[in-house]
C-alpha cells in the first residue's frame, strides 16, 4: 500500500535563468488530486553550503474557540512561537516530542513567555484540558519552506538557485515520502505535488460546557477556522 | 364370577381408563420433557449470551478504565519520558489502580516497551499487538503462563500516539462467581495450554467429574453434553479462537426442571390412581346399578322357578323393568295356567268331582285322625245302562248324579269320582244305615235324561275308619272299599261293609289268579290218580284224575279254591288244557308199560261250551295211540245248569265219540231230576258228604240206597266217593253200588305210585289177600 514515489507523479519545472532569486510554487493534491492544505514543503539544497538564517518572524500558535490555529505551523529552526490564549478557558499545552518538550499552563488573558523551538523536527502539541486539541509545530532546519494553504497551495520565495531537496509532511500522511530532488534555476516555479493520506477531520472544539455535548447543533456557530 | 358383567365393566373401565391416562402420561412427561430440556437450553443459551455479554461489557468498562488511565497526563508523561524505569513504576502503579493483573506497553509499531509479565515472548507481543489492529467489540483472552488474561488495550497519545497500553484481568474465581451471580448459572474457566487448570463455581466433585471429560469440550462448542458433569446441561465457549485452549464451560444444572418434572409426574401418577379409584367406584357403582337389577331379575326367577310369589320388582333401569314386568306376567300366566292344570290333574272333567289321584291326597290329608267311613258307590249295570241310553246320555246321567250327590245330605266330607260309575264319598262322622238308606233312596230317584225318566241301582261298599288305618293306608281303604263293594255286587246286595280279614283272602287269590300261568309253565301243577275199584270184581279199571298245585309261598292250594278262582278269571281252559295233556301224557306211558286203564278228568262249565272240545279229544288220543275208552270225563251239575243246551250238545258229541261222562258230587247241586235224563251220562258219582258216614248214618243210608236205586234205575252205573272204612264197602257192595273210590283204597297217588299200586292191587295173589282182608 506504501507506494512512496507516487507523491512525486508529476514534478514539472522550468529552469530559471536568475541565479539569486527564484520562487516556487507548489500546488498540493491527494492521490485523488483534490487540493491538499496543511502540508509542509521543506527544500534542503543539496550542496551543503551556508544557507542564510531565516530573517526572525514572529510565529504564534492560538488557542481559540479551544482548537490550536493553526493546525499546521511551519517555522524555522531557532524560531520562538508565542501560544497566545484567546480562549475563555485555561489551557495546558505540552509536547512530549524529542525536537521539543515543554508544558505551558496558560490562563485566561494571561501572556506567557514565547517557546524557543531550537531543534529541527516535528513537534505534536496537544492540551492537557482538551485532550482533543492538537496541532503540529514542523521545525524546519532548512529556510527554505512553506505550508500548504486550504487551496493546497504553498510557495516559497527568495530561492537561490541550484539543486534541493524537497521533503514533505503532512500530519495525515500514510508514509514518510521519499524526498527527491529538484532543480531551481529560474526565478518562478509552479510544480504541483501529491501526497498519499488519510483525509481526516480537523480537530475541532466540541461544544463548550459539559452539558452542551449532549446538545451539539446549538453550539455549531462556535466552531472556528 | 370372573365372567360377569358387573367385573367385564369395571375391567373395561379401568382398561380404558389406564390407557387414556398412561397415553396422556406419556405425552405429556414427554412433552413436558421436552419443553423441560428447552427451557434447559434456552436457558443455557440465554445465560451464555449473558455470559458473552458480560465480558463484553466488563471488557468496555476496563477499555473505558484503561482509556482514563490512558489519557492521564502523569501516565503520559511517564511514558513519554521512555525510561524504563519511570515507565516500569508508572504501569505498575496505575495497573493497581484498575486492578489489573498485569500490564505492557508496547510502541506504536508494536515493539515491547515494557511488561509486568516476565517471559513474554514475541509471539505473545505479536498476539497482543495484534488486538491493537482488530480491536474487537466483545473481549480478548489472552493466555500465558497457564493464566488466562482478559486484555485490554489503549492508545497512550500525547496527542499523537505514542505508545499502547494494555491491561489483563485475570479470569479467576471471582469472575466466574459474578458471571454465575448475574447468570444463575455455574461456569468453569479451563486452561488447557500444557496442564489443565480449572476454575469454576462448581463443587469439587464435580469440577473434577469436568475435567475426567475434557476431551469432549472442542465438540461441545456451540453445542449441549448431559456429562459435563452428569445431571448438568452444559456448553462450552471458546475463549481464544486462535489456540482452542482455553475455554469457559457454562453448566445449567437439572435439579430444577428434573424436581418439575418429579412433581409432574408425582402428581400425575397420584391423579392416575385417584382417577382409577373414582372409576373403579363409578364402575361399580354403575355395573351395581345394572347388575343389582340383574341379579334381582335371577332371584325373582329362581324364586318363580321354585314357585313361590316374590315381590314384584321396581325402580329397575327402563329395559330391565320392562324385563321384570314381563317376568311378572309370565309368572301370573304359569301361576294361573298352573292352577288350571292343578284343577284338571285334580278333577274329573265330566263332572268336576275329584279324580281317583285327588281323592287319595284329599283323603291322605283329611284322614289324620281315623273316624267315621268311607263309602263306594257304583250304579247297578251301568255299562249295561251306558248301551241302552248312549254315551252322551250316560256322561250326562253320570254329571246328574254326581251334582246330587254333591246335594243330599248328609253332605260327604270328600266327595270324588274314582272312574267309570265309581264315586267315593268320605263322612265324617260316620253315615248310620238309616241315614245311609234315605241318602240312597234319593239318589236312586229317577232321573230326567232326554226326556225319559231314568231309574238306576246303586251298590256301596263301606268301610268304617277304625284305628287300624292309618294315613298312609288310603291305598289300601280304597281297596277295602273296592272289595266292600264288590262282595256287594258278588252277594248281589245294595250295601256291603268291609270286613276284618276279606282283605287277605282277597289278596291270596289275586297272587293264585296271577301266578296260575307261572305254576303251569314252572311245573308247580302235578296230577295225582285215585283209583276207582269195582267192588264186583275187586278190581281197578280206572282212576280219577286230580290236580294238585304246590305253590312255594302258599303251600298246598286245594284245587276248589284255585279251580274256582281260574273259573272266574276265565283261565279255567289253561288248567283243562293242562290236565288233558299231562294225562294223556301219562295214558301213554301206562300203555307202554302195558297197564290199560281208564282216566277220568274233570271238566269245567266253561269247557263244556267248548263245541271243539271232543273232537280235539279224540284227535289227542288218536295221536297218542291210545284207545277212546281210556279217557272218560267228569262233569258237575252246577256246570252242566249254567248253559244247559250247550253243554248237553257237548256232552251228546262226547258220548258220539265213545267217550265215558260221569255226573259228579251227585246230590249237592241244585239239580233236578230231569236233567239227569237229559244227560248223555254213563256213571253217576255220589257225593261224598253222604258216602264218608254212612255206616253210622241212617239218613245218609237211606239217601245212597234211594240215589243208587234211582240210579241203577236209570241205567247207570254207580260210584261212591269218600269212602273210607271196609264197613263201608261191605254196605255199598250190599246196595249194589258198581264202583268204590276213596281212601280205604288209597289216597290219590301221583303217577309212579300210582303203577306201584295199580301193579299190587291187580295182582291175583295179592288181591285175593286184600279181598280176604276185606271181606
Amino acid at each position: 500500500m506504501i507506494r512512496l514515489t507516487d507523491c512525486l507523479l508529476c514534478l514539472s519545472y522550468f529552469v530559471c535563468t536568475s541565479l539569486t532569486a527564484a520562487s516556487l510554487s507548489v500546488n498540493m493534491t491527494d492521490t485523488q488530486g483534490v487540493a491538499l492544505g496543511d502540508t509542509v514543503v521543506e527544500l534542503t539544497p543539496v550542496t551543503a553550503s551556508a544557507m542564510p538564517p531565516k530573517a526572525p518572524q514572529h510565529y504564534e500558535m492560538r488557542q481559540e474557540n479551544r482548537v490550536f490555529s493553526p493546525f499546521v505551523l511551519a517555522v524555522p529552526q531557532g524560531a520562538k512561537v508565542d501560544f497566545p490564549n484567546l480562549d475563555r478557558t485555561r489551557h495546558h499545552v505540552y509536547s512530549f516530542s524529542p525536537a521539543k518538550q515543554f508544558e505551558l499552563k496558560l490562563y485566561v488573558g494571561q501572556a506567557e513567555a514565547p517557546i524557543l523551538f531550537d531543534q529541527p523536527g516535528l513537534v505534536a502539541i496537544g492540551c492537557n484540558i482538551h485532550d482533543y486539541m492538537q496541532a503540529f509545530i514542523y521545525v524546519a532546519k532548512s529556510p527554505y519552506f512553506a505550508s500548504s494553504d486550504d487551496n493546497g497551495l504553498a510557495s516559497i520565495t527568495d530561492l537561490p538557485t541550484g539543486e534541493y531537496t524537497v521533503t514533505l509532511w503532512h500530519p495525515w500522511q500514510n508514509v514518510q515520502p521519499q524526498p527527491t530532488n529538484i532543480i531551481i534555476n529560474e526565478s518562478s516555479h509552479a510544480v504541483t505535488l501529491t501526497l498519499d493520506v488519510n483525509r481526516q477531520n480537523k480537530p475541532s472544539s466540541p461544544p463548550s460546557g459539559f452539558g452542551a455535548s449532549f446538545n451539539a447543533s446549538s453550539h455549531a456557530g462556535q466552531h472556528a477556522k | 364370577m370372573p365372567n360377569s358383567f358387573r367385573n367385564q365393566l369395571i375391567i373395561a373401565f379401568l382398561l380404558i381408563l389406564t390407557l387414556m391416562q398412561l397415553t396422556t402420561a406419556l405425552f405429556v412427561l414427554t412433552a413436558t420433557q421436552r419443553d423441560y430440556r428447552q427451557q434447559q437450553t434456552q436457558n443455557l443459551n440465554i445465560g451464555s449470551n449473558i455470559f458473552v455479554e458480560m465480558l463484553s461489557n466488563r471488557n468496555n468498562q476496563l477499555s473505558q478504565s484503561l482509556s482514563l488511565l490512558s489519557a492521564d497526563f502523569g501516565f503520559k508523561r511517564a511514558v513519554a519520558t521512555g525510561e524504563q524505569d519511570t515507565i516500569s513504576s508508572v504501569l505498575a502503579n496505575h495497573g493497581r489502580r484498575i486492578n489489573a493483573s498485569a500490564v505492557i506497553l508496547l510502541s506504536p509499531e508494536g515493539k515491547l516497551l515494557s511488561s509486568s509479565l516476565q517471559g513474554l515472548t514475541s509471539e505473545n507481543i505479536n498476539e497482543l499487538f495484534a488486538l491493537t489492529q482488530n480491536r474487537s467489540t466483545s473481549f480478548d483472552i489472552f493466555n500465558f503462563d497457564h493464566s488466562s488474561y482478559q486484555f485490554v488495550l489503549q492508545p497512550v497519545k500525547a496527542p499523537t500516539l505514542i505508545a499502547w497500553v494494555g491491561m489483563g484481568f485475570t479470569m479467576d474465581k471471582t469472575v466466574a462467581d459474578q458471571a454465575k451471580t448475574i447468570t444463575g448459572i455455574d461456569i468453569s474457566f479451563i486452561n488447557q495450554s500444557g496442564r489443565v487448570d480449572i476454575v469454576s463455581t462448581l463443587p469439587e466433585g464435580l469440577q473434577q467429574e469436568v475435567l475426567s471429560n475434557i476431551a469432549q469440550l472442542a465438540q461441545n462448542v456451540g453445542n449441549f453434553s448431559d456429562t459435563l458433569p452428569n445431571e448438568y446441561l452444559s456448553t462450552t465457549i471458546a475463549l481464544d479462537r486462535n489456540s482452542n485452549h482455553q475455554w469457559a464451560v457454562l453448566h445449567q444444572s437439572n435439579a430444577k426442571w428434573q424436581q418439575s418434572y418429579d412433581a409432574l409426574r408425582n402428581n400425575m401418577l397420584m391423579i392416575f390412581a385417584l382417577t382409577c379409584l373414582l372409576a373403579f367406584l363409578i364402575a361399580a357403582w354403575f355395573a351395581g346399578g345394572i347388575t343389582r337389577p340383574i341379579y334381582a331379575l335371577v332371584n325373582f326367577a329362581r324364586k318363580v322357578g321354585q314357585g313361590e310369589n316374590p315381590q314384584p320388582i321396581t325402580g329397575a333401569p327402563a329395559e330391565l323393568q320392562v324385563l321384570a314386568n314381563t317376568l311378572s306376567v309370565m309368572r301370573e300366566n304359569i301361576e294361573s295356567r298352573e292352577h288350571e292344570l292343578v284343577y284338571q290333574s285334580q278333577h274329573d272333567n265330566l263332572t268336576g268331582l275329584y279324580n281317583r289321584a285327588a281323592a287319595k291326597q284329599q283323603l291322605g290329608q283329611l284322614l289324620m285322625s281315623m273316624h267315621g267311613c268311607i263309602a263306594m258307590i257304583d250304579i247297578k249295570n251301568f255299562r249295561h245302562l251306558n248301551n241302552i241310553i248312549g254315551f252322551a246320555n250316560a256322561d250326562n246321567l253320570l254329571m246328574l248324579f254326581a251334582s246330587r250327590l254333591e246335594s243330599l245330605s248328609p253332605l260327604p266330607t270328600l266327595l270324588s269320582r274314582l272312574d267309570g260309575d265309581s264315586f267315593l264319598l268320605l263322612f265324617q262322622p260316620s253315615i248310620s244305615r238309616e241315614q245311609l238308606d234315605m241318602y240312597l233312596r234319593q239318589l236312586t230317584k229317577p232321573y230326567d235324561i232326554a226326556g225319559s225318566k231314568i231309574s238306576v241301582n246303586v251298590r256301596v261298599g263301606l268301610v268304617e275308619l277304625s284305628c287300624d288305618y292309618n294315613h298312609n293306608d288310603i291305598d289300601k281303604l280304597i281297596r277295602h272299599a273296592e272289595i266292600a263293594l264288590n262282595q256287594a255286587r258278588i252277594e248281589s246286595q245294595t250295601i256291603a261293609t268291609y270286613l276284618q280279614g276279606e282283605d287277605e283272602r282277597y289278596l291270596r287269590e289275586l297272587m293264585i289268579i296271577r301266578d296260575l300261568p307261572i305254576a303251569i309253565s314252572q311245573g308247580q301243577l302235578h296230577l295225582v290218580f285215585q283209583p276207582k275199584v269195582d267192588i264186583h270184581s275187586n278190581s281197578c279199571n280206572s282212576a280219577e284224575t286230580l290236580i294238585r298245585w304246590l305253590h312255594p309261598q302258599l303251600g298246598f292250594i286245594p284245587p276248589d279254591e284255585f279251580i274256582r278262582l281260574a273259573e272266574n278269571s276265565g283261565n279255567i281252559s289253561m288248567i283243562s288244557d293242562w290236565v288233558l295233556n299231562t294225562t294223556i301224557k301219562q295214558l301213554a306211558q301206562w300203555q307202554a308199560q302195558g297197564i290199560a286203564l281208564t282216566v277220568a278228568i274233570n271238566l269245567s262249565a266253561h269247557d263244556l261250551t267248548n263245541a271243539q272240545l271232543p273232537l280235539d279229544i279224540k284227535q289227542l288220543l288218536a295221536d297218542n295211540h291210545l284207545p277212546i275208552e281210556a279217557l272218560s270225563i267228569e262233569v258237575t251239575e252246577g256246570a252242566v245248569m249254567k248253559d244247559a243246551q250247550t253243554v248237553i250238545a257237548v256232552l251228546q258229541q262226547f258220548k258220539g265219540i265213545g267217550i265215558a261222562i260221569a255226573i259228579d258230587d251227585f246230590g249237592t247241586g241244585h239239580s233236578s231230576l230231569a236233567y239227569l235224563k237229559m244227560l248223555p251220562v254213563n256213571e253217576v258219582k255220589i257225593d261224598r258228604s253222604f258216602i264218608k258216614d254212612i255206616h253210622t248214618d241212617a239218613t245218609d243210608l237211606m239217601i245212597v240206597d234211594t240215589s243208587i236205586r234211582l240210579i241203577k234205575g236209570l241205567n247207570l252205573s254207580v260210584v261212591a266217593e269218600g269212602v273210607e272204612s271196609a264197613e263201608g264197602i261191605d254196605i255199598l257192595r250190599r246196595l249194589d253200588c258198581d264202583i268204590v273210590q276213596g281212601y280205604v283204597y288209597s289216597k290219590p297217588l301221583k303217577a309212579d305210585e300210582f303203577t306201584t299200586w295199580f301193579s299190587q292191587f291187580n295182582q291175583p295173589n295179592l288181591s285175593a289177600n286184600i279181598k280176604d282182608t276185606v271181606n
